[in-house]
């Protein structure tokens, strides 16, 4: 019974976490030119602000990077391309994904192989932990019956 | 002493990597236009007269993106009269190109430090400087006769880079 309830507790967990990617992980269908504008926006990195992207930055020059991505979305070109285009003037720096090539490719992996890691880390302790407790405790309990029994017995 | 061993194994890279990453000044940027072609652009000088890159296909050209709001621009700009003196004779051009700035402004900057005489270019929507990939004035570009960039400076030009890189761009064949 017990062991059905953890089962029951991680189905629900994971459906949870299903339902928000769903809800929250794609944008859901950017429809106006001012939402495809700040989707491409939102993953170009300010060139002259900390930490802040071009999307919620009022500095001139992103001001100015909004109204291009406008006026090339407007004028049919992909927000792949335009992203393509910054990179190829500003660097790879301009986007605020690491790339998905060369040493990039550690920042894409590192965090689900640190989960993994994570994870196979608790298995394995959970594992020690259970083995132990079985092997330890008749002979715990053994003696502890013992001692009980010895006690009742010195009265 | 496995656990030693271990703490070792998972420390020692991840020490060098934040020292790799946090010794690296984030916003020094090697602009990927770095011997590539420049970006060719057709913009209008403040007399209105209408200037090309191609147009100037043949001679070394120094690209000064300034602002008259810009402090350093200041300092830079009597660098930049100098270098215009020195080399007006092997055919250098100096072009600067308007950044975040009124025509009134930049007129007045000129006025009052010295116009030296080449072309100043309005660029509306900082389009040409986002095609330079330019982040903050000044920032100034040493393009060849072929119209290759060859070398790239973020904040004011000094006297030293000037009398370095504009004989470097003097010495390529057009």
């Amino acid at each position: 019974m017990r062991r059905w309830l953890g089962w029951i507790a991680i189905a629900w967990l994971l459906m949870l976490c299903a339902v928000a990617l769903i809800a929250y992980g794609t944008p859901a269908g950017a429809s106006s030119l001012d939402d495809r504008t700040r989707a491409v926006a939102l993953q170009l990195r300010c060139p002259v602000c900390q930490g802040e992207s071009v999307a919620d930055s009022p500095a001139d020059i992103a001001k100015a990077m909004r109204t291009l991505i406008r006026e090339q979305l407007a004028a049919g070109r992909s927000p792949d391309s335009i992203k393509a285009y910054l990179v190829s003037r500003y660097g790879n720096w301009i986007s605020l994904a690491p790339p998905t090539s060369g040493i990039g490719v550690v920042a894409w992996l590192a965090p689900p192989l640190l989960v993994l890691g994570g994870l196979g880390l608790l298995l394995t302790l959970i594992a020690g932990w259970r083995a132990r407790g079985m092997a330890s405790e008749p002979g715990i309990r053994a003696a502890y019956i013992e001692r009980v029994r010895a006690e009742l017995n010195a009265d | 002493m496995k656990r030693a061993l271990w703490s070792l194994i998972i420390a020692v890279p991840l020490v060098a990597l934040l020292a790799a990453g946090f010794g690296r000044d984030p916003s020094a940027i090697v602009s990927p236009l770095l011997n590539k072609q420049a970006p060719e652009f057709t913009l209008r000088s403040l007399d209105n007269k209408p200037v090309s890159l191609a147009s100037l296909r043949g001679r070394p050209v120094v690209l000064n993106f300034w602002a008259s709001w810009c402090l350093s621009c200041k300092d830079e700009h009597a660098y930049l009269l100098d270098a215009s003196r020195a080399y007006a004779a092997d055919g250098v051009t100096i072009v600067g190109v308007l950044y975040q700035d009124t025509p009134a402004d930049a007129r007045a900057f000129l006025n009052q430090y010295g116009s030296g005489g080449w072309p100043q270019l309005r660029d509306p929507g900082q389009r040409t400087a986002i095609d330079y990939g330019v982040v903050k004035v000044p920032e100034t570009y040493f393009i060849d006769r072929r119209g290759v960039i060859r070398y790239k400076t973020v904040g004011p030009v000094t006297p030293d880079v000037l009398a370095q890189q504009i004989p470097r761009l003097l010495r390529t064949a057009a």
